[in-house]
């Protein structure tokens, strides 16, 4: 696995960023930005905020360097809606475009609403699927 | 026993986390939350006010927050994260409803990012932006991998899920180590709230959150009793129920029965407070000698009145009075409402 300095230098130049305009952003100096990417001195959580912010990415994918693991993808066998399912028919949907809808559908985790939660109808997945469709293809 | 215990929910959410007190799940889980915090908090380092606490927590767990400041900004938002393949997205000006004030997307195909929070800033709505990123932060502490093999996705603000959710919520905006030693220092002396003090507060540690959210921060903390009272024009609940059904339309047809009094429509107090017996009851009448009524009727906006007064002036509607305790009453005037910091005279 890399180290936090590698990690930091990589996203550096994902970005197409010199030293220069890393340390400028990040308001730290150049000198600083090359001891911190040979891991040449350890750094504070102020300017490991800083940079991270900078470079757009996490805190803690910055210290700890793993990506997003596979637990948003779990394996519990998948049910498709009734609802979905009869509009899959309906409009004669491939199985894949028709998990993509559901995948997208369930990728809301959290509402904060004054109203309460309505179950799916089949033209509320029509409407999903109209929004959807030239990302399906 | 707090309600939100028998919630079947709550105790799985409890179980789901490997909690074993089931029987006090929503303790349990608050603690919980807490604790992981704590944990962030120390592998970060030093921390010295509470938005930068919101960052740094949020970042940890991989929560990047966008904010929605008008309409163009859903459309921003939405072609930003289609472009990266989340096809959620494409949904978002459906699912931030007005009556919504956040929603959670769980990220589907970036490897650094893990969750999306949309929060809704437009309009009174961004009042609240502070508290709905902690309310979005708890949610994601409060899961565990079984809660994405069970998808569950709670959405109505009266769920036993999102009631606590709030409540760790209002836990961590006002994390206690950060705000507690604020509060204290700046009541050293008046040993009670003010308005000024309140600012004061806000500004040095938590500048993200409104004032009300702050007050109820400060009196859920403060080691004195506190109250506070929130007052606007309204009926009696019985009123209310009366209004809402046919006989009493009828019954109020003509003769104006129902008048809308100025009453204690909101009343926020802590445990000294209730353990002296300072208290007014929801839906009180606000007593004419009240300075509560004055400030409602005559004052600017944000203009701050003091008075003497004495807890008994309030009665109840079908008699008795309040117990007789010698209060300061502090009160302003915002927006259409009178909020009034009651306290103990000295």
């Amino acid at each position: 696995m890399s180290s936090l300095g590698e990690r930091i230098k990589e996203l550096r130049q994902s970005m197409g960023w010199t030293q220069d305009r890393l340390a400028q952003e990040a308001e730290i100096s150049k000198s600083f930005l090359s001891e911190i990417e040979n891991n040449k001195v350890s750094l504070s959580g102020e300017n490991l905020l800083k940079i991270a912010n900078v470079l757009n990415t996490s805190l803690d994918y910055l210290m700890k360097g793993n990506y997003v693991s596979s637990e948003k993808k779990p394996s519990k066998p998948i049910e498709i809606p009734r609802e979905l399912s009869e509009l899959a028919e309906d409009l004669s949907l491939s199985h894949k475009a028709t998990l993509a809808l559901l995948e997208a559908h369930n990728s809301l985790i959290a509402r904060r609403s004054d109203k309460e939660k309505t179950e799916m109808t089949k033209d509320n997945w029509r409407d999903l699927f109209e929004k959807l469709k030239e990302y399906l293809k | 026993m707090d309600k939100l215990n028998n919630s079947k929910i709550i105790q799985k959410i409890a179980s789901e986390l490997g909690l074993k007190r089931y029987r006090d799940g929503q303790n349990a889980i608050r603690e919980f939350c807490i604790q992981e915090v704590e944990n962030i908090k120390t592998q970060f380092g030093l921390i010295d006010n509470l938005s930068k606490l919101l960052e740094v927590v949020s970042s940890f767990l991989r929560i990047r927050f966008e904010e929605v400041n008008d309409d163009n900004d859903i459309e921003a938002i939405s072609k930003k994260y289609l472009a990266q393949g989340e096809l959620k997205f494409a949904d978002l000006s459906r699912e931030l409803d007005a009556s919504t004030d956040a929603v959670m997307i769980c990220l589907m195909k970036d490897k650094v990012w893990r969750y999306s929070a949309v929060i809704d800033c437009r309009g009174y709505k961004k009042f609240r932006a502070y508290f709905t990123k902690w309310h979005e932060v708890a949610h994601i502490l409060t899961r565990s991998p079984q809660t994405f093999l069970f998808h569950r996705t709670p959405y109505f603000k009266r769920d036993p899920e999102e009631i606590l959710v709030d409540r760790i919520a209002g836990d961590l905006a006002f994390y206690t180590p950060l705000f507690l030693p604020e509060l204290l220092a700046r009541t050293k002396t008046t040993k009670r709230l003010t308005f000024d003090i309140i600012e004061e507060i806000r500004e040095i540690v938590c500048q993200g959150a409104s004032r009300e959210a702050t007050i109820r921060g400060a009196i859920s903390r403060a080691p004195f009793p506190q109250l506070m009272v929130i007052a606007d024009y309204g009926l009696k609940k019985s009123e209310e129920k009366e209004l809402s059904s046919n006989q009493g339309l009828l019954f109020t047809e003509g003769n104006g029965q129902f008048l809308p009094k100025l009453r204690a429509v909101d009343v926020i107090v802590n445990k000294p407070a209730l353990n002296i017996g300072l208290w007014i009851h929801k839906n009180m009448e606000v007593p004419q000698e009240s300075i509560i009524r004055k400030a409602y009727e005559e004052s600017s906006p944000n203009e701050i009145y003091h008075n003497r007064e004495n807890l008994s002036w309030w009665k109840h509607s079908r008699g008795g009075q309040l117990n007789n305790i010698c209060v300061d009453v502090e009160v302003t005037k915002i927006g259409r409402r009178v909020y009034a910091f009651i306290s103990i005279c000295p």
